[in-house]
């Protein structure tokens, strides 16, 4: 039966069958409901057999006693009586079916029997039932009507809803991977934008209309136009933030080993105060089917994950969900995430690669799910960009965290005339033309987010041949570019996410196929996030090895020179024997170039260490024999 | 109905409302005779209201101290107030045939119905409940204007109009209310109806209460459900008869209708009859069934004709026909320059004396003041400016602090303010935003509950060191909300609902308040805060000229346009830390500049003059 919305329940509906579906708020302690009531005569005895009452009236009021005839003598014998189990309950308009600026509708319901306690405050449930209406009396000594009635739903039938409104990206698996974790933990109350459920199927209209939006050639750039409208271009941005919502299929080697390939895609922004990072950040939560919001400076390492507490009502330790954990399926996004703790950020080194949270707490182990796509953003150490220092310098995040991305972002904020007055005719118009001119084909948030879903569930997009065969000589190519110079440019975490990037593209056109095209413009991408973060500034090429290590190869290059001046030094100074003060002094002399700090003399010394070649105790430097 | 002579109609209805809208329902009847029973439809009414009001015939209203009291039983009275809350529909019975009757009689609008004899067919019909609480912070000003006419008109045909009303008893009999003693009510304070209602509230008196145990009393506010206490004035629950859905939370609305209260029935009244009642379904929820059905004494009942959501600042400069027939919320005040420049140069000089001198800080609580939320797309809510005046810390004055001498200042030309302390121990008090309560399933107002264009200060002076608990923190955190996006967020318990508000916003503290806002300007005071005196005429010219600022539509010309965009492209040239922000901001600061010189148009020198004020603001904020 097709489910109505609360709202559009009406006086036609009146003794007829319903189905909505809401949130229920309230129940009532269970009250025993009289459902067959037994009289007895108290003057001859008689007990005629047990009456039935429906809905608190008695059918045939018994005014005299059948037997002897005499009036008033039939009694209500309460402990003879049959009674039912019946339960009020109140249950509200889930929150996205309430338009905007009203207040959530109710529905009173009546349950009885084995539906008692079926449906607890919180649960979204759909129900099924007969809408009822009873008047109330303003008296029943007057007759004064006050002519209003009550409603209530007679319910016979409680479905309750789980799961969330993103559709999956792998079904199966998830149902398998639901049973197991649901056994282990509690979440901590539904997930704030999670929908009412992955059983609420789309309308046929409403398939049509995405499908039909699919098939639009230009669906990619109206997609681009319709996330974040009013944040201002940076559309290559939004192009990753799109790949990240569709994401990418997960796959799993089942036969083998056990192992799986994320299909979920990071991305890293990095930028300027001011330049709008929040807002993207706030408007992909709001367009994701299902995701979580943290402020880094706020999250903790187990605010992120899991935590042990004890249940109030069962006194029982239970598994509390973290934000992680709760946008399984979904995007968690971490605002200030240059803020957070050390301890907090170095649990996402598991949950970025493997996508599980393990928890050993408290008598509790488990593994938790947290198949989630991070969106992060954070502000250069200083707040602001230093373009002469590279990126890893920049923000000082451990390089092992940032390959974790497959996609980072430099938003910087320059003064350049030509998008200064692009950004000043939009700002006017902004504030002057009312309303502001949108762009055309631009989809609205509601539909996006479902397209979004039908997308990730229905979808599942195949690498073709052309297009694995354009990504691996994008990936020899990028891979070669630095082959002269003995840097990396791609390392296969880069080719993951390729795919990763390639997949995502052609679920955006609901293709099941990822073509040649998809490919390039994968690798696209990818060039433009590297060319922004990866660029040694020195050289100006493209080295991995700055993500990876967060040195540079001219960095690593440099130090050797040094490394060798230092060991001449000190093959020269006689005693083989040298303080780090005096080296630099020395080095100096020696080369006019070579004015180093004592940190980087004794930087460039670690290497002879490693090396072996000579000692260091305090800041006295022994080259051995 | 177009038929009929439009006057007739008009007369008819002011003459005797339920009256005719039986004969407008019988009409209609007659139109679509047999084809389908009784329609739920308007029957034509809200039309001829409309009318009625566009002809400016005066309507009482009851919003003045006494207004209640005064309106008399099946006479057409105007309420405007701001919509609080939304109960559920309720189902009616709209229309019945008696017994031995062919006639169906409507019970529309009307809160109860006497039949006499039993209903042989009835029809149900569905109606909106809202709960309706005066503006909050609303000045007793507003509206005056409009009240001191009725008192003048009252004299005249005052017996006239009461023969009229005795006649037309016979016209629909069963459509009448209970009768009352007198046709005239005589409303007992209101004050001290609470407090008797009060005490029948907290005490409970009658064994069967304390056997339940469950039925949780709700104290007198609560029950009463105001934003900002004390409020004198009364709410009212509002049934409202069309399905159109234009009405939303927070909305300020115009009402026409009829007005039905009891002040003999007492709770304990209510309570014998709700328990005489026995309703199978109703039985579980006492407190929300109390809670939501209180004596009419304390909320009236008032059933609408006719509504128009408007704008509080259309109280003050424009007429009931005006606010009744214009469509656009958008006007002008219509003044001239010269009346412009009196009305701005007075205003300035006050909150210049209220602030103690400082004309330089007046300028931007007057900018302040225009300012109104016009546009918002998804992230931004452009044309909002909030205001933070710091070193407002005055030890000793005779005419009291900075914040009560600005807010009494504010209240002279704004039609509402609300004026908050903002303590650790006020914060902790109770959450500000509204919240659900699912007990009564209410929402429970809360001090940020204000119909748009109310102005909140803060008075952050006597912030003290403390801890916040989660509430005061969450307190803190719908004010910043306020302060940078203008939304609310009300508290659904198992949801969060982002309510957009429009309140502009001024901090008075005495460091940088702990609420960010656009712009900070520390006060350079000379003297101690003073309230001087203004007459009337230029409280008025204040007041309209206050209220049309708001409300103008601003446009720019293509030509400024361009020129304005080059300065910006200059300005971000000269300083790399110029953001979009901040961009917005001095857009927003030349939009309110020009509406406080009265213009309707934006140029490059209300820029240039914006910036220089930037300028200033930021080399204060240096030297202190």
């Amino acid at each position: 039966m097709e489910a109505k919305p609360m709202r559009d329940l009406n006086p036609s509906d009146i003794d007829k069958m319903v189905c909505v579906r809401g949130m229920v708020t309230r129940c009532t302690t269970i009250i025993p409901d009289l459902k067959l009531a037994y009289f007895k005569c108290l003057m001859c005895g008689f007990a005629p057999e047990h009456i039935q009452v429906d809905r608190g009236r008695v059918n045939e009021p018994p005014l005299k006693c059948t037997e002897c005839g005499k009036p008033g003598t039939m009694t209500l014998i309460h402990n003879l009586c049959k009674f039912t189990n019946k339960q009020t309950v109140k249950m509200q308009e889930t929150p996205d079916a309430i338009p905007e600026g009203e207040t959530p509708h109710t529905v009173s319901m009546c349950v009885f029997d084995d539906l008692v306690d079926q449906a607890k405050p919180g649960d979204r449930v759909e129900v099924t039932g007969v809408y009822r209406a009873v008047p109330i009396r303003l008296s029943s000594t007057k007759r004064t009507l006050k002519s209003v009635y009550k409603t209530y739903l007679d319910v016979f039938h409680i479905r309750k809803d789980v799961g969330a409104r993103m559709r999956n990206t792998a079904g199966p698996e998830d149902e398998e991977a639901a049973r197991n974790s649901a056994a282990s933990t509690k979440s901590s109350g539904p997930a704030k934008n999670q929908g009412p459920g992955q059983q609420m199927e789309f309308t046929p209209e409403r398939m049509a209309e995405i499908e039909e939006l699919g098939r639009s050639p230009d669906i990619y750039d109206r997609l681009v136009a319709s996330l974040a409208p009013s944040i201002w271009e940076l559309e290559d941005v939004k192009k990753g933030l799109l790949c990240q919502l569709f994401g990418a299929t997960n796959k799993s080697f089942s036969d083998k080993a056990a192992n799986k390939v994320r299909g979920d895609i990071n991305i890293l922004l990095v930028g300027d105060p001011g330049v709008a990072k929040s807002q993207l950040l706030t408007y992909v939560h709001r367009i994701a089917p299902r995701g979580m919001y943290t402020s880094g400076r706020g999250s903790s390492a187990v605010g992120l994950t899991a935590y042990v507490t004890r249940d109030p009502e069962s006194k029982d330790m239970v598994l509390e969900s973290g934000a992680l954990v709760l946008s399984d399926r979904g995007i968690c996004c971490i605002d200030e995430f240059d803020k957070m703790s050390d301890s907090a950020r170095s649990m996402l080194h598991e949950v970025m690669e493997q996508q599980t949270v393990s928890i050993a707490k408290a008598g509790i182990i488990a593994v938790l799910n947290a198949r989630t796509s991070v969106l992060a953003s954070a502000n250069p150490v200083g707040s602001r960009y230093n373009p002469n220092m590279s990126m890893v310098e920049n923000i000082q995040l451990p390089p092992t965290l940032l390959s974790r991305f497959d996609l980072l972002y430099l938003l910087l904020d320059r003064p350049n005339p030509e998008t200064d007055r692009r950004l000043a005719r939009h700002l006017v118009s902004l504030h002057y033309k009312n309303p502001p001119q949108k762009k055309r084909g631009v989809i609205s948030a509601d539909l996006l987010t479902e397209y979004v879903s039908y997308a990730r569930a229905n979808v599942q997009p195949v690498l073709s041949d052309e297009a694995s065969e354009e990504l691996v000589e994008g990936y020899v190519e990028t891979r070669r570019m630095g082959g002269s110079r003995k840097v990396i440019t791609a390392t296969p975490r880069q080719l993951e996410s390729l795919i990763r990037l390639s997949e995502s593209l052609a679920r955006m056109r609901l293709s099941a196929v990822v073509d040649r095209d998809d490919a390039k413009e994968a690798l696209r991408l990818m060039r433009v996030a590297m060319q922004q973060s990866a660029v040694d500034p020195r050289t100006g090429t493209i080295d991995m090895d700055k993500i990876l290590t967060g040195r540079s190869a001219s960095d690593r290059q440099h130090r050797r020179t040094v490394a060798e001046a230092i060991r001449a030094c000190l093959n020269t100074s006689g005693s083989g024997r040298l303080r780090l003060g005096e080296l630099a002094k020395a080095l100096a002399e020696r080369d006019n170039t070579m004015a180093l700090s004592i940190q980087e003399v004794r930087d460039a010394a670690m290497l002879l260490i490693e090396e072996e070649k000579c000692t260091i105790r305090g800041d006295l430097v022994t080259l051995i024999a | 109905m177009a038929t009929m002579g439009a006057d007739e109609d008009i007369d008819a209805l002011e003459r005797d409302p339920l009256g005719f809208i039986q004969s407008a329902f019988h009409r209609s009847l007659a139109t679509h005779d047999g084809s389908h029973a009784v329609s739920d439809g308007d029957n034509g009414v809200r039309a001829i209201v409309s009318r009625l009001v566009a002809s400016g015939r005066p309507l009482r209203e009851i919003n003045g101290a006494g207004g209640i009291e005064r309106s008399r039983e099946n006479e057409l009275v105007r309420f405007r107030a701001l919509v609080q809350d939304m109960y559920e529909p309720e189902y009616y019975i709209g229309a019945y045939v008696r017994e031995g009757d062919s006639e169906w009689t409507t019970t529309k609008y009307c809160e109860h119905i006497d039949v006499k004899g039993t209903i042989a067919q009835r029809a149900l019909f569905e109606r909106r409940v809202l709960y309706c609480v005066p503006v909050p912070g609303e000045q007793p000003w507003v509206g005056e204007a409009e009240r001191v006419d009725e008192t003048a008109d009252e004299e005249g045909p005052r017996g006239e109009k009461r023969e009229r009303e005795e006649t037309s008893m016979d016209v629909c009999p069963d459509a009448t209310p209970a009768p009352r003693s007198a046709a005239m009510l005589i409303r007992p304070d209101l004050e001290r109806t609470k407090k008797a209602n009060a005490e029948d509230h907290m005490a409970p008196d009658t064994p069967e209460q304390i056997g339940e145990g469950e039925a949780r009393e709700e104290s007198i506010d609560q029950l009463l459900n105001f934003p900002l206490v004390p409020e004198t004035r009364s709410p009212c629950i509002v049934k409202v008869y069309d399905d159109d859905d234009s009405l939303r939370l927070n909305d300020v609305v115009e009402f026409v209708g009829l007005l039905y209260y009891s002040p003999e029935l007492t709770a304990a009244e209510r309570d014998k009859e709700m328990k005489d009642d026995n309703v199978y379904a109703t039985s579980s929820f006492i407190e929300e069934d109390n809670s939501k059905n209180p004596v009419s004494s304390l909320v009236p009942r008032f059933h609408a004709l006719a509504y128009k959501v408007t704008s509080q600042n259309k109280f003050v400069n424009s007429s009931p026909v005006e606010r009744f027939t214009a469509t656009d919320l958008e006007t002008s005040h219509g003044l001239t320059p010269e009346k412009v420049a009196i009305a701005r140069g007075k205003l300035l000089d006050m909150i210049a004396n209220a602030l103690g001198g400082d004309h330089f800080a007046a300028e931007l609580v007057l900018m302040a003041l225009v300012s109104r939320v016009h546009t918002r797309t998804d992230l931004l809510s452009l044309g909002k400016f909030s205001l933070n005046l710091t070193g407002c810390k005055v030890e000793s004055s005779e005419a009291g602090t900075i914040a009560h001498v600005l807010s009494s200042v504010l209240g002279l030309v704004c039609p509402s303010v609300a004026h908050l302390p903002l303590t650790v121990p006020s914060l902790n008090a109770r959450p500000w935003a509204p919240r659900k309560d699912y007990v009564y399933n209410r929402l429970r107002a809360g001090p940020l509950q204000l119909a748009a264009s109310t102005v909140l200060l803060l008075d952050e002076t006597k912030l003290d060191s403390g801890t916040l608990t989660q509430i005061g923190v969450r307190n803190i955190e719908s004010l910043k909300a306020i302060s940078t996006v203008q939304d609310v967020e009300y508290d659904f318990e198992y949801h969060q609902m982002q309510m957009p508000v429009d309140i502009p916003l001024i901090i008075l503290s005495d460091r940088k308040s702990i609420i960010p806002t656009d712009s900070v300007v520390p006060l350079r005071r000379v003297r101690n805060p003073k309230l001087i005196d203004a007459t009337e005429e230029e409280l008025t010219l204040m007041r309209t000229f206050i209220a049309g600022a708001r409300m103008t539509k601003h446009v720019i010309s293509e030509k400024t346009s361009v020129e304005i965009e080059a300065e910006i492209v200059e300005a971000r040239k000269a300083d790399a830390a110029i953001t979009q922000e901040s961009l917005h901001r001095m857009l927003t600061m030349t939009r309110l500049r020009a509406l406080n010189y009265g213009q309707t148009e934006l140029t490059t020198q209300t820029w240039k003059e914006t910036m220089e004020i930037n300028r200033r603001v930021a080399e204060r904020a240096r030297v202190v």
